[in-house]
């Protein structure tokens, strides 16, 4: 290839480049423009009534400073401009259209200058989009912050309205009955000396009338023991509710150290012993005490297993009867610790598993229905997967916990 | 010989042949509406110096002539009928020409970009 076909091809290579290149001579009228050129700036030329053969006089109507910075360069050669963004739009009714282009500007030589543009409109747009994005991530975060104060004022409150209730519930022990109970005796006791005094009838009357007082304050006792025993209870619920709310809203790094699943298990197991020692539920466990640590947040896998084994405690209730039997396994199988939690409650059919991992699924008519859905989530962020299932309803359900010995 | 301002240029241009074209004393580029060159003739190759034989088959506005490739010129080309004149820049290879773009498009299968120096 000779010098003039090689010079012939680099032109063509130039003309073709997707980046905008113009030459002007020193007042700004154009000698050679390449086709980006052309593309980018002929809107704009026409767009201010002008011919297109002179630079500048786009250039102090769309970047005056760009123009200035040219204007007071002193030095015979050299960078004017290094990649200066700038917003043009042919069409200013139409927001759409605006342009953002880069440009840098070099003097070649006292005669010429050089051009050259870049079109950043798409990279624009992406920008304010991510830009979009992170405001809205920020006001969601806000959010979240705000939530999860409520959740924690609303949680002091209720630990504070339980303690309470308790302190209310130990007064009514210390009730009026038993006093009335001793002065009964007394009055019986001595009721031939008080007869003497007040005459047999109003005697006789007296002690049936502290009798009656005492059956009307040991009854009302009772009813009032049994209300605060329910108030009791609807504040475990509404605490259970929170701390599976806040399991969400809290965060999302949770600390990671090696832990023992089967101590996590073992340790979920002992606070759930009234519960099951209350509804006569048998328990049996298979965990070898050789098993490897995993890595994990502590507190999020206890809630998983808390939550699963109230999850069994329930399903046991809803199939009522004796003999429930809940069995905890936890064994190695290949890279993984597997865990089983199995109970011999109400089960449930096909078509109800493929709903039971949606958030707010429940059966129970109080649940929050946050349960497996919540221990998903916990596990995925352990890499871990959960699945349950059941031989059909009334036949009992085992869920499973595969949980990778080695992370990714 | 239809001059570059007749009604009637779009149905004149399709009854040419590629000799016939290659007679006019303005730029023709011929194309299917998808914009692949079907005819480039010989005046448009003295103003912009693409080889005719270069410019057939390939996409006009994407591969031959980028320059166009705007609202202006290559935008127009969505509209289902055009006949439209502007005044445009075209290079022959870098040196900047001012020309008169004619946008030809309409029932033909064929449509046309017709160029005359201003």
């Amino acid at each position: 290839m000779d010098i003039q076909a090689q010079t012939q091809q680099m032109l063509s290579i130039i003309y073709q480049i997707p980046v905008g290149i113009v030459q002007t001579d020193k007042r700004g009228a154009v000698q050679e423009m390449n086709a980006m050129a052309i593309q980018y700036l002929m809107p704009h030329f026409v767009a201010n009534q002008l011919t297109g053969e002179n630079l500048f006089d786009l250039l102090s109507v769309v970047f005056p400073n760009a123009l200035e910075a040219l204007k007071s360069y002193q030095k015979p050669s050299g960078n004017i401009l290094q990649q200066e963004r700038f917003s043009v739009n042919h069409n200013s009714q139409n927001p759409a259209t605006e342009q953002h282009l880069i440009l840098t500007i070099n003097r070649l030589d006292e005669k010429s200058y050089l051009f050259i543009l870049d079109d950043l409109t798409e990279l624009y747009k992406k920008e304010q989009q991510l830009f979009a994005i992170q405001q809205e991530q920020a006001v969601e975060r806000g959010k979240f912050e705000v939530i999860s104060g409520v959740l924690h004022d609303i949680g002091n409150a209720v630990v504070g309205f339980g303690s309470y209730l308790t302190k209310v519930k130990q007064l009514t022990k210390s009730n009026d009955a038993s006093l009335l109970s001793k002065l009964a005796q007394f009055v019986k006791a001595n009721e031939a000396a008080i007869g003497q005094a007040i005459g047999t009838p109003k005697a006789q009357a007296m002690v049936q009338l502290i009798d009656g007082l005492k059956a009307k304050q040991e009854d009302h006792t009772a009813k009032m023991e049994k209300a605060i025993t329910d108030q009791m209870n609807i504040v475990a619920h509404v605490k259970d509710v929170l701390n599976i709310q806040r399991q969400y809203i809290g965060s999302e790094s949770g600390e990671r150290s090696l832990v023992s699943l089967r101590g996590i298990i073992n340790d979920a197991l002992a606070m759930q012993l009234a519960t099951l020692e209350k509804r006569n539920i048998e328990v049996q466990t298979f965990m070898p005490d050789r098993l490897p640590p995993v890595k994990g947040d502590h507190t999020k896998l206890m809630q998983v297993f808390l939550n699963l084994i109230k999850n069994s405690v329930e399903a046991m209730d809803q199939q009522g009867g004796d003999g429930h039997t809940l069995s905890l396994e936890l064994t190695k199988e290949q890279d993984c610790l597997v865990a089983r939690v199995s109970d011999t409650g109400i089960g449930f059919d096909k078509p109800q598993k493929q709903q039971m991992f949606q958030r707010g699924f429940t059966t129970k008519p109080m649940g929050s229905g946050l349960g497996l859905n919540g221990c998903q989530s916990i596990l995925q962020t352990h890499n871990a997967t959960i699945d349950i299932d059941s031989p059909g309803p009334g036949k009992g359900a085992t869920v499973t916990i595969t949980y990778p010995l080695t992370e990714p | 010989m239809h001059n570059f301002e007749a009604p009637d240029l779009h149905q004149w241009l399709d009854r040419q042949n590629t000799a016939d074209l290659d007679q006019l004393p303005y730029g023709v580029v011929q194309m299917d509406h998808s914009g692949t060159v079907l005819a480039y003739n010989s005046t448009e190759s003295s103003y912009t110096g693409v080889d005719p034989q270069q410019a057939i088959g390939k996409h006009f506005f994407t591969e031959i002539a980028p320059c166009t490739n705007n609202f202006m010129v290559a935008g127009k080309y969505n509209e289902a009928a055009l006949d439209e004149t502007i005044d445009y820049i075209f290079t022959y290879v870098l040196k900047p020409t001012p020309v008169k773009l004619r946008m030809l498009k309409g029932e033909s299968p064929n449509m046309y970009l017709v160029v005359q120096k201003r």
